[in-house]
């Protein structure tokens, strides 16, 4: 990326050094040159699946909505406009993954040999961090104690959490039917990928780049 | 700042503060956690009402144009669709 950043700066500055510096996009995208960088690039869809969850407004009442459409059709504050617009990136981010398992393909460095990243990283990362949300919560619950601070509960319950990561997670077609994990241990609450030096992200060639079915 | 940095803004006489937050992509690991940091204990950023959903939102677009579509120029920019996104 740097190489591209000085091949393309002379040029820049010779025509518009304001415009150069602000909106060099290709310095936005993740290098996807080692894991560490895949796993950025996969904490970023993980964030946008798990975006509504995370938003105070999923938790609270549709304005002018009776208590049975609430229900039925899971109507909260969010604008309905909105929660099509984060399908759309929902839908992105699906996409973004799909074409990456396509051009590139991550190994065990145990035995070199790849592995289904799409199961084995991407959608188990993707289960671990929603575990771990509503272990967080819950453990934030029961520091709190019952009633001595009812406001957090108030506005989000860990039933309620729990319910809207089971309407995200499961039932999902894209994403393989993997139970949220019940976190028995909530000492050791991590977001982080849980062992980011066991795999390697390699490459495809074109040829074999070709071979993979691009499902959408 | 990094993303998931406890801070706090002083100033020695009363005044009027301009400042922003930003995403960047090598940090995106810190930006989800300080997210579900915000959500569980229900704390608040110094900036009103910030519109992250609507910049993760155009950062999905953007990563999708670039990655999946490969709508990179030579130079390094993209090309823009505005009808997209104006729906994301």
């Amino acid at each position: 990326m740097t190489v591209r950043l000085f091949q393309t700066l002379p040029s820049a500055i010779g025509s518009n050094l304001s415009f150069f510096l602000t909106e060099y996009d290709a310095g936005h995208i993740p290098a996807l040159d080692d894991f560490v960088s895949v796993l950025d690039l996969f904490t970023f869809c993980n964030l946008l699946f798990l975006f509504n969850i995370l938003d105070f407004r999923t938790y609270q009442d549709a304005p002018n909505a009776s208590p049975k459409l609430r229900h039925l059709h899971d109507l909260n504050a969010i604008p309905t406009a909105e929660r099509y617009q984060m399908a759309l990136a929902r839908g992105c981010c699906f996409d973004i993954l799909h074409w990456f398992f396509t051009e590139y393909e991550i190994t065990d460095k145990a035995t070199n040999e790849p592995i289904d990243g799409f199961k084995e990283v991407a959608m188990e990362y993707l289960i671990h961090q929603a575990s771990t949300i509503l272990a967080y919560k819950r453990k934030s619950l029961k520091q709190l104690g019952k009633g001595k601070d009812e406001s957090l509960s108030r506005i989000c319950s860990g039933a309620a959490l729990e319910k809207q990561i089971n309407l995200c997670i499961q039932n999902h077609k894209e994403i393989p039917t993997i139970k949220i994990l019940a976190i028995d241990n909530d000492n050791h609450l991590s977001l982080a990928f849980p062992d980011r030096n066991k795999y390697a992200v390699r490459k495809l060639g074109e040829s074999r780049s070709h071979q993979r079915k691009y499902p959408l | 700042m990094r993303p998931n940095t406890t801070h706090a803004v002083f100033s020695p006489e009363d005044c009027i503060f301009e400042g922003g937050h930003f995403y960047a992509t090598s940090t995106m690991q810190d930006t989800m956690f300080a997210i579900v940091h915000t959500f569980i204990h229900n704390f608040h950023t110094n900036t009103e009402k910030p519109s992250h959903g609507l910049l993760l939102r155009r950062i999905a677009w953007f990563y999708h144009k670039v990655l999946v579509e490969k709508q990179l120029r030579d130079d390094g920019s993209s090309l823009s669709d505005p009808t997209f996104r104006d729906r994301i």
